[in-house]
């Protein structure tokens, strides 16, 4: 019998971030189906990819109109243009594209490609013969943008079974000193708001709990003006203890995680958020404020915030830390929701859209 | 299941405390921050970089739509403008090009200025110490 041939398209394919964790989970998910022949196809490799899971572009093979592309939208790239040239039966994985307001005065690059990657989502309208988002927040958008196929939501598929690895012990050891850590990890982006967690803290650290931290993961690359202007302001408001770590590897992020007492989330724009799932993973509690898709992913689980009031949630994060039932709590309806972003649910959703796709 | 979590009955608890205890939000606000005085290298090699790759803007009519008639349209507006579209290109491009290279030439003097600087401040350590 014939394979059924599924490939990947992904303008970058980076190792360890959202979009990255995404292909390669679909892709070892598709490589455990004996039927199917995959691979992924993309413009820039991380080298840390497996050179049997990716090749560049130009070795995309001759496809047909049986096979099926399943193409990750990011950002403004070349191959969004290239798509509409390739036969076959087209699947976007919409991740969401961060608005161009979001990088005025700090990256002409940034905004210039989330300008164009918009102005190409639009046009590629009736290019799919089917959507796949990583919300309903995502879906709603395309539709706005005059997507007319069926568009499923499937969330980012997360293989929880990663972070049980072994998390960096230096890491664990310098860190874990009576100190409260507060988390948050997100690429540093104005969008994510870093400005918002680092104000909370200040005014927790000053007001409820002097021995505390804040960590924020993330890299800066591209956007170092955003960067600087938040170190800056660490220094401006004379505020001591907050880490901004970097790129880091995995097992450094997982030692974050589980020094963590508080998730804090002030980011105003968001796709899917999966930091979100990590801080359940990890039985973190959450707070984050609502906006885009991160109602939805928190799901019940978490503080939901629908002001930004600082001293508010400085003083929530000491009512969180102060109270092990409230804390409980909140971890046993991150336990809920966490079940239902299982791997194996995930899956199923996206193996039966597909099969949808190949009966029609 | 576990029991709901009632967010507006805590937020009543924390306001109340915040008001008995007369706690006050005096942090700057994060737009009040002049990152402008700052120069930063590292940046400006970016945006530099930045402008090497898209300096040029090609003169052509791009055509990406699916529909034979939108790209047959586009073609025929193309043909009927592009008399006063192309100069006024060709005229940014070079424009942007000049741009670039003032500001490359203008970071390769700041980078030598910074080398020689540095190279004064390690003579006059010397200096200082050998009069110690």
């Amino acid at each position: 019998m014939c394979k059924l041939r599924i490939i990947q398209m992904t303008p970058t394919f980076t190792y360890g971030d959202g979009v990255g964790n995404d292909v390669m989970a679909i892709h070892n998910y598709l490589l455990s189906k004996p039927n199917v022949d995959t691979k992924v196809y993309s413009e820039v490799i991380d080298e840390r990819i497996p050179e049997d899971v990716a090749e560049n572009i130009s070795m995309l093979p001759l496809l047909n109109e049986n096979d099926i592309i399943i193409f990750h939208i990011s950002t403004g790239s070349k191959l969004n243009e290239l798509i509409t040239e390739i036969p076959g039966k087209k699947i976007f994985k919409y991740h969401n594209i961060t608005s161009p307001k979001w990088f005025d005065g700090y990256s002409m690059q940034g905004k210039a490609l989330s300008e164009k990657g918009l102005e190409q989502v639009r046009r590629l309208r009736n290019v799919p013969d089917l959507c796949l988002a990583d919300s309903e927040f995502n879906k709603q958008e395309l539709i706005k943008m005059g997507y007319k196929c069926p568009i499923a939501v499937v969330p980012i598929l997360i293989p929880l079974e990663d972070y049980k690895q072994k998390a960096d012990e230096e890491i664990i050891k310098q860190y874990r000193d009576g100190y409260t850590n507060i988390l948050f990890t997100g690429r540093i982006v104005p969008n994510k708001k870093q400005e918002d967690v680092i104000r909370s803290f200040a005014l927790y650290k000053k007001y409820y709990n002097p021995k505390s931290r804040l960590i924020l993961i993330g890299a800066y690359s591209g956007i170092e003006r955003y960067y600087e202007q938040l170190q800056l302001y660490t220094d401006t408001i004379r505020v001591d203890d907050v880490i901004f770590t970097g790129k880091i590897s995995f097992t450094q992020i997982l030692a974050y995680y589980e020094l963590a007492d508080v998730f804090l989330c002030m980011s105003e724009h968001e796709g899917f958020c999966i930091p979100l799932i990590e801080a359940m993973v990890f039985q973190t509690p959450i707070i984050a404020y609502d906006s885009c898709a991160i109602s939805e992913t928190m799901g019940c689980g978490g503080i939901l915030l629908k002001e930004k009031n600082f001293l508010e949630i400085a003083g929530l994060v000491n009512y969180v830390m102060k109270n092990p039932d409230i804390r409980e709590n909140i971890i046993k309806k991150q336990r809920e929701k966490l079940e239902m972003m299982s791997y194996d649910r995930v899956v199923s959703i996206l193996w039966d859209e597909i099969k949808k796709l190949l009966q029609r | 299941m576990s029991k709901e979590i009632n967010i507006e009955e805590i937020l009543i608890e924390i306001r109340n405390d915040i008001e008995a205890r007369n706690l006050k939000d005096d942090i700057i606000d994060f737009e009040d921050i002049r990152i402008e005085d700052l120069f930063s290298m590292e940046r400006l090699n970016h945006e530099l970089g930045y402008l090497h790759v898209n300096w040029y803007v090609p003169v052509d009519c791009q055509q990406y739509s699916n529909n034979k008639l939108v790209n047959f349209m586009k073609k025929i507006i193309w043909r009927l403008t592009r008399f006063m579209i192309a100069p006024i290109v060709l005229w940014q491009n070079d424009l942007n090009a000049t741009m670039t290279r003032a500001i490359a030439e203008l970071k390769n003097d700041i980078e030598d200025k910074n080398k020689k600087i540095a190279e004064l401040e390690r003579k006059i350590e010397k200096l200082r110490e050998s009069n110690k």
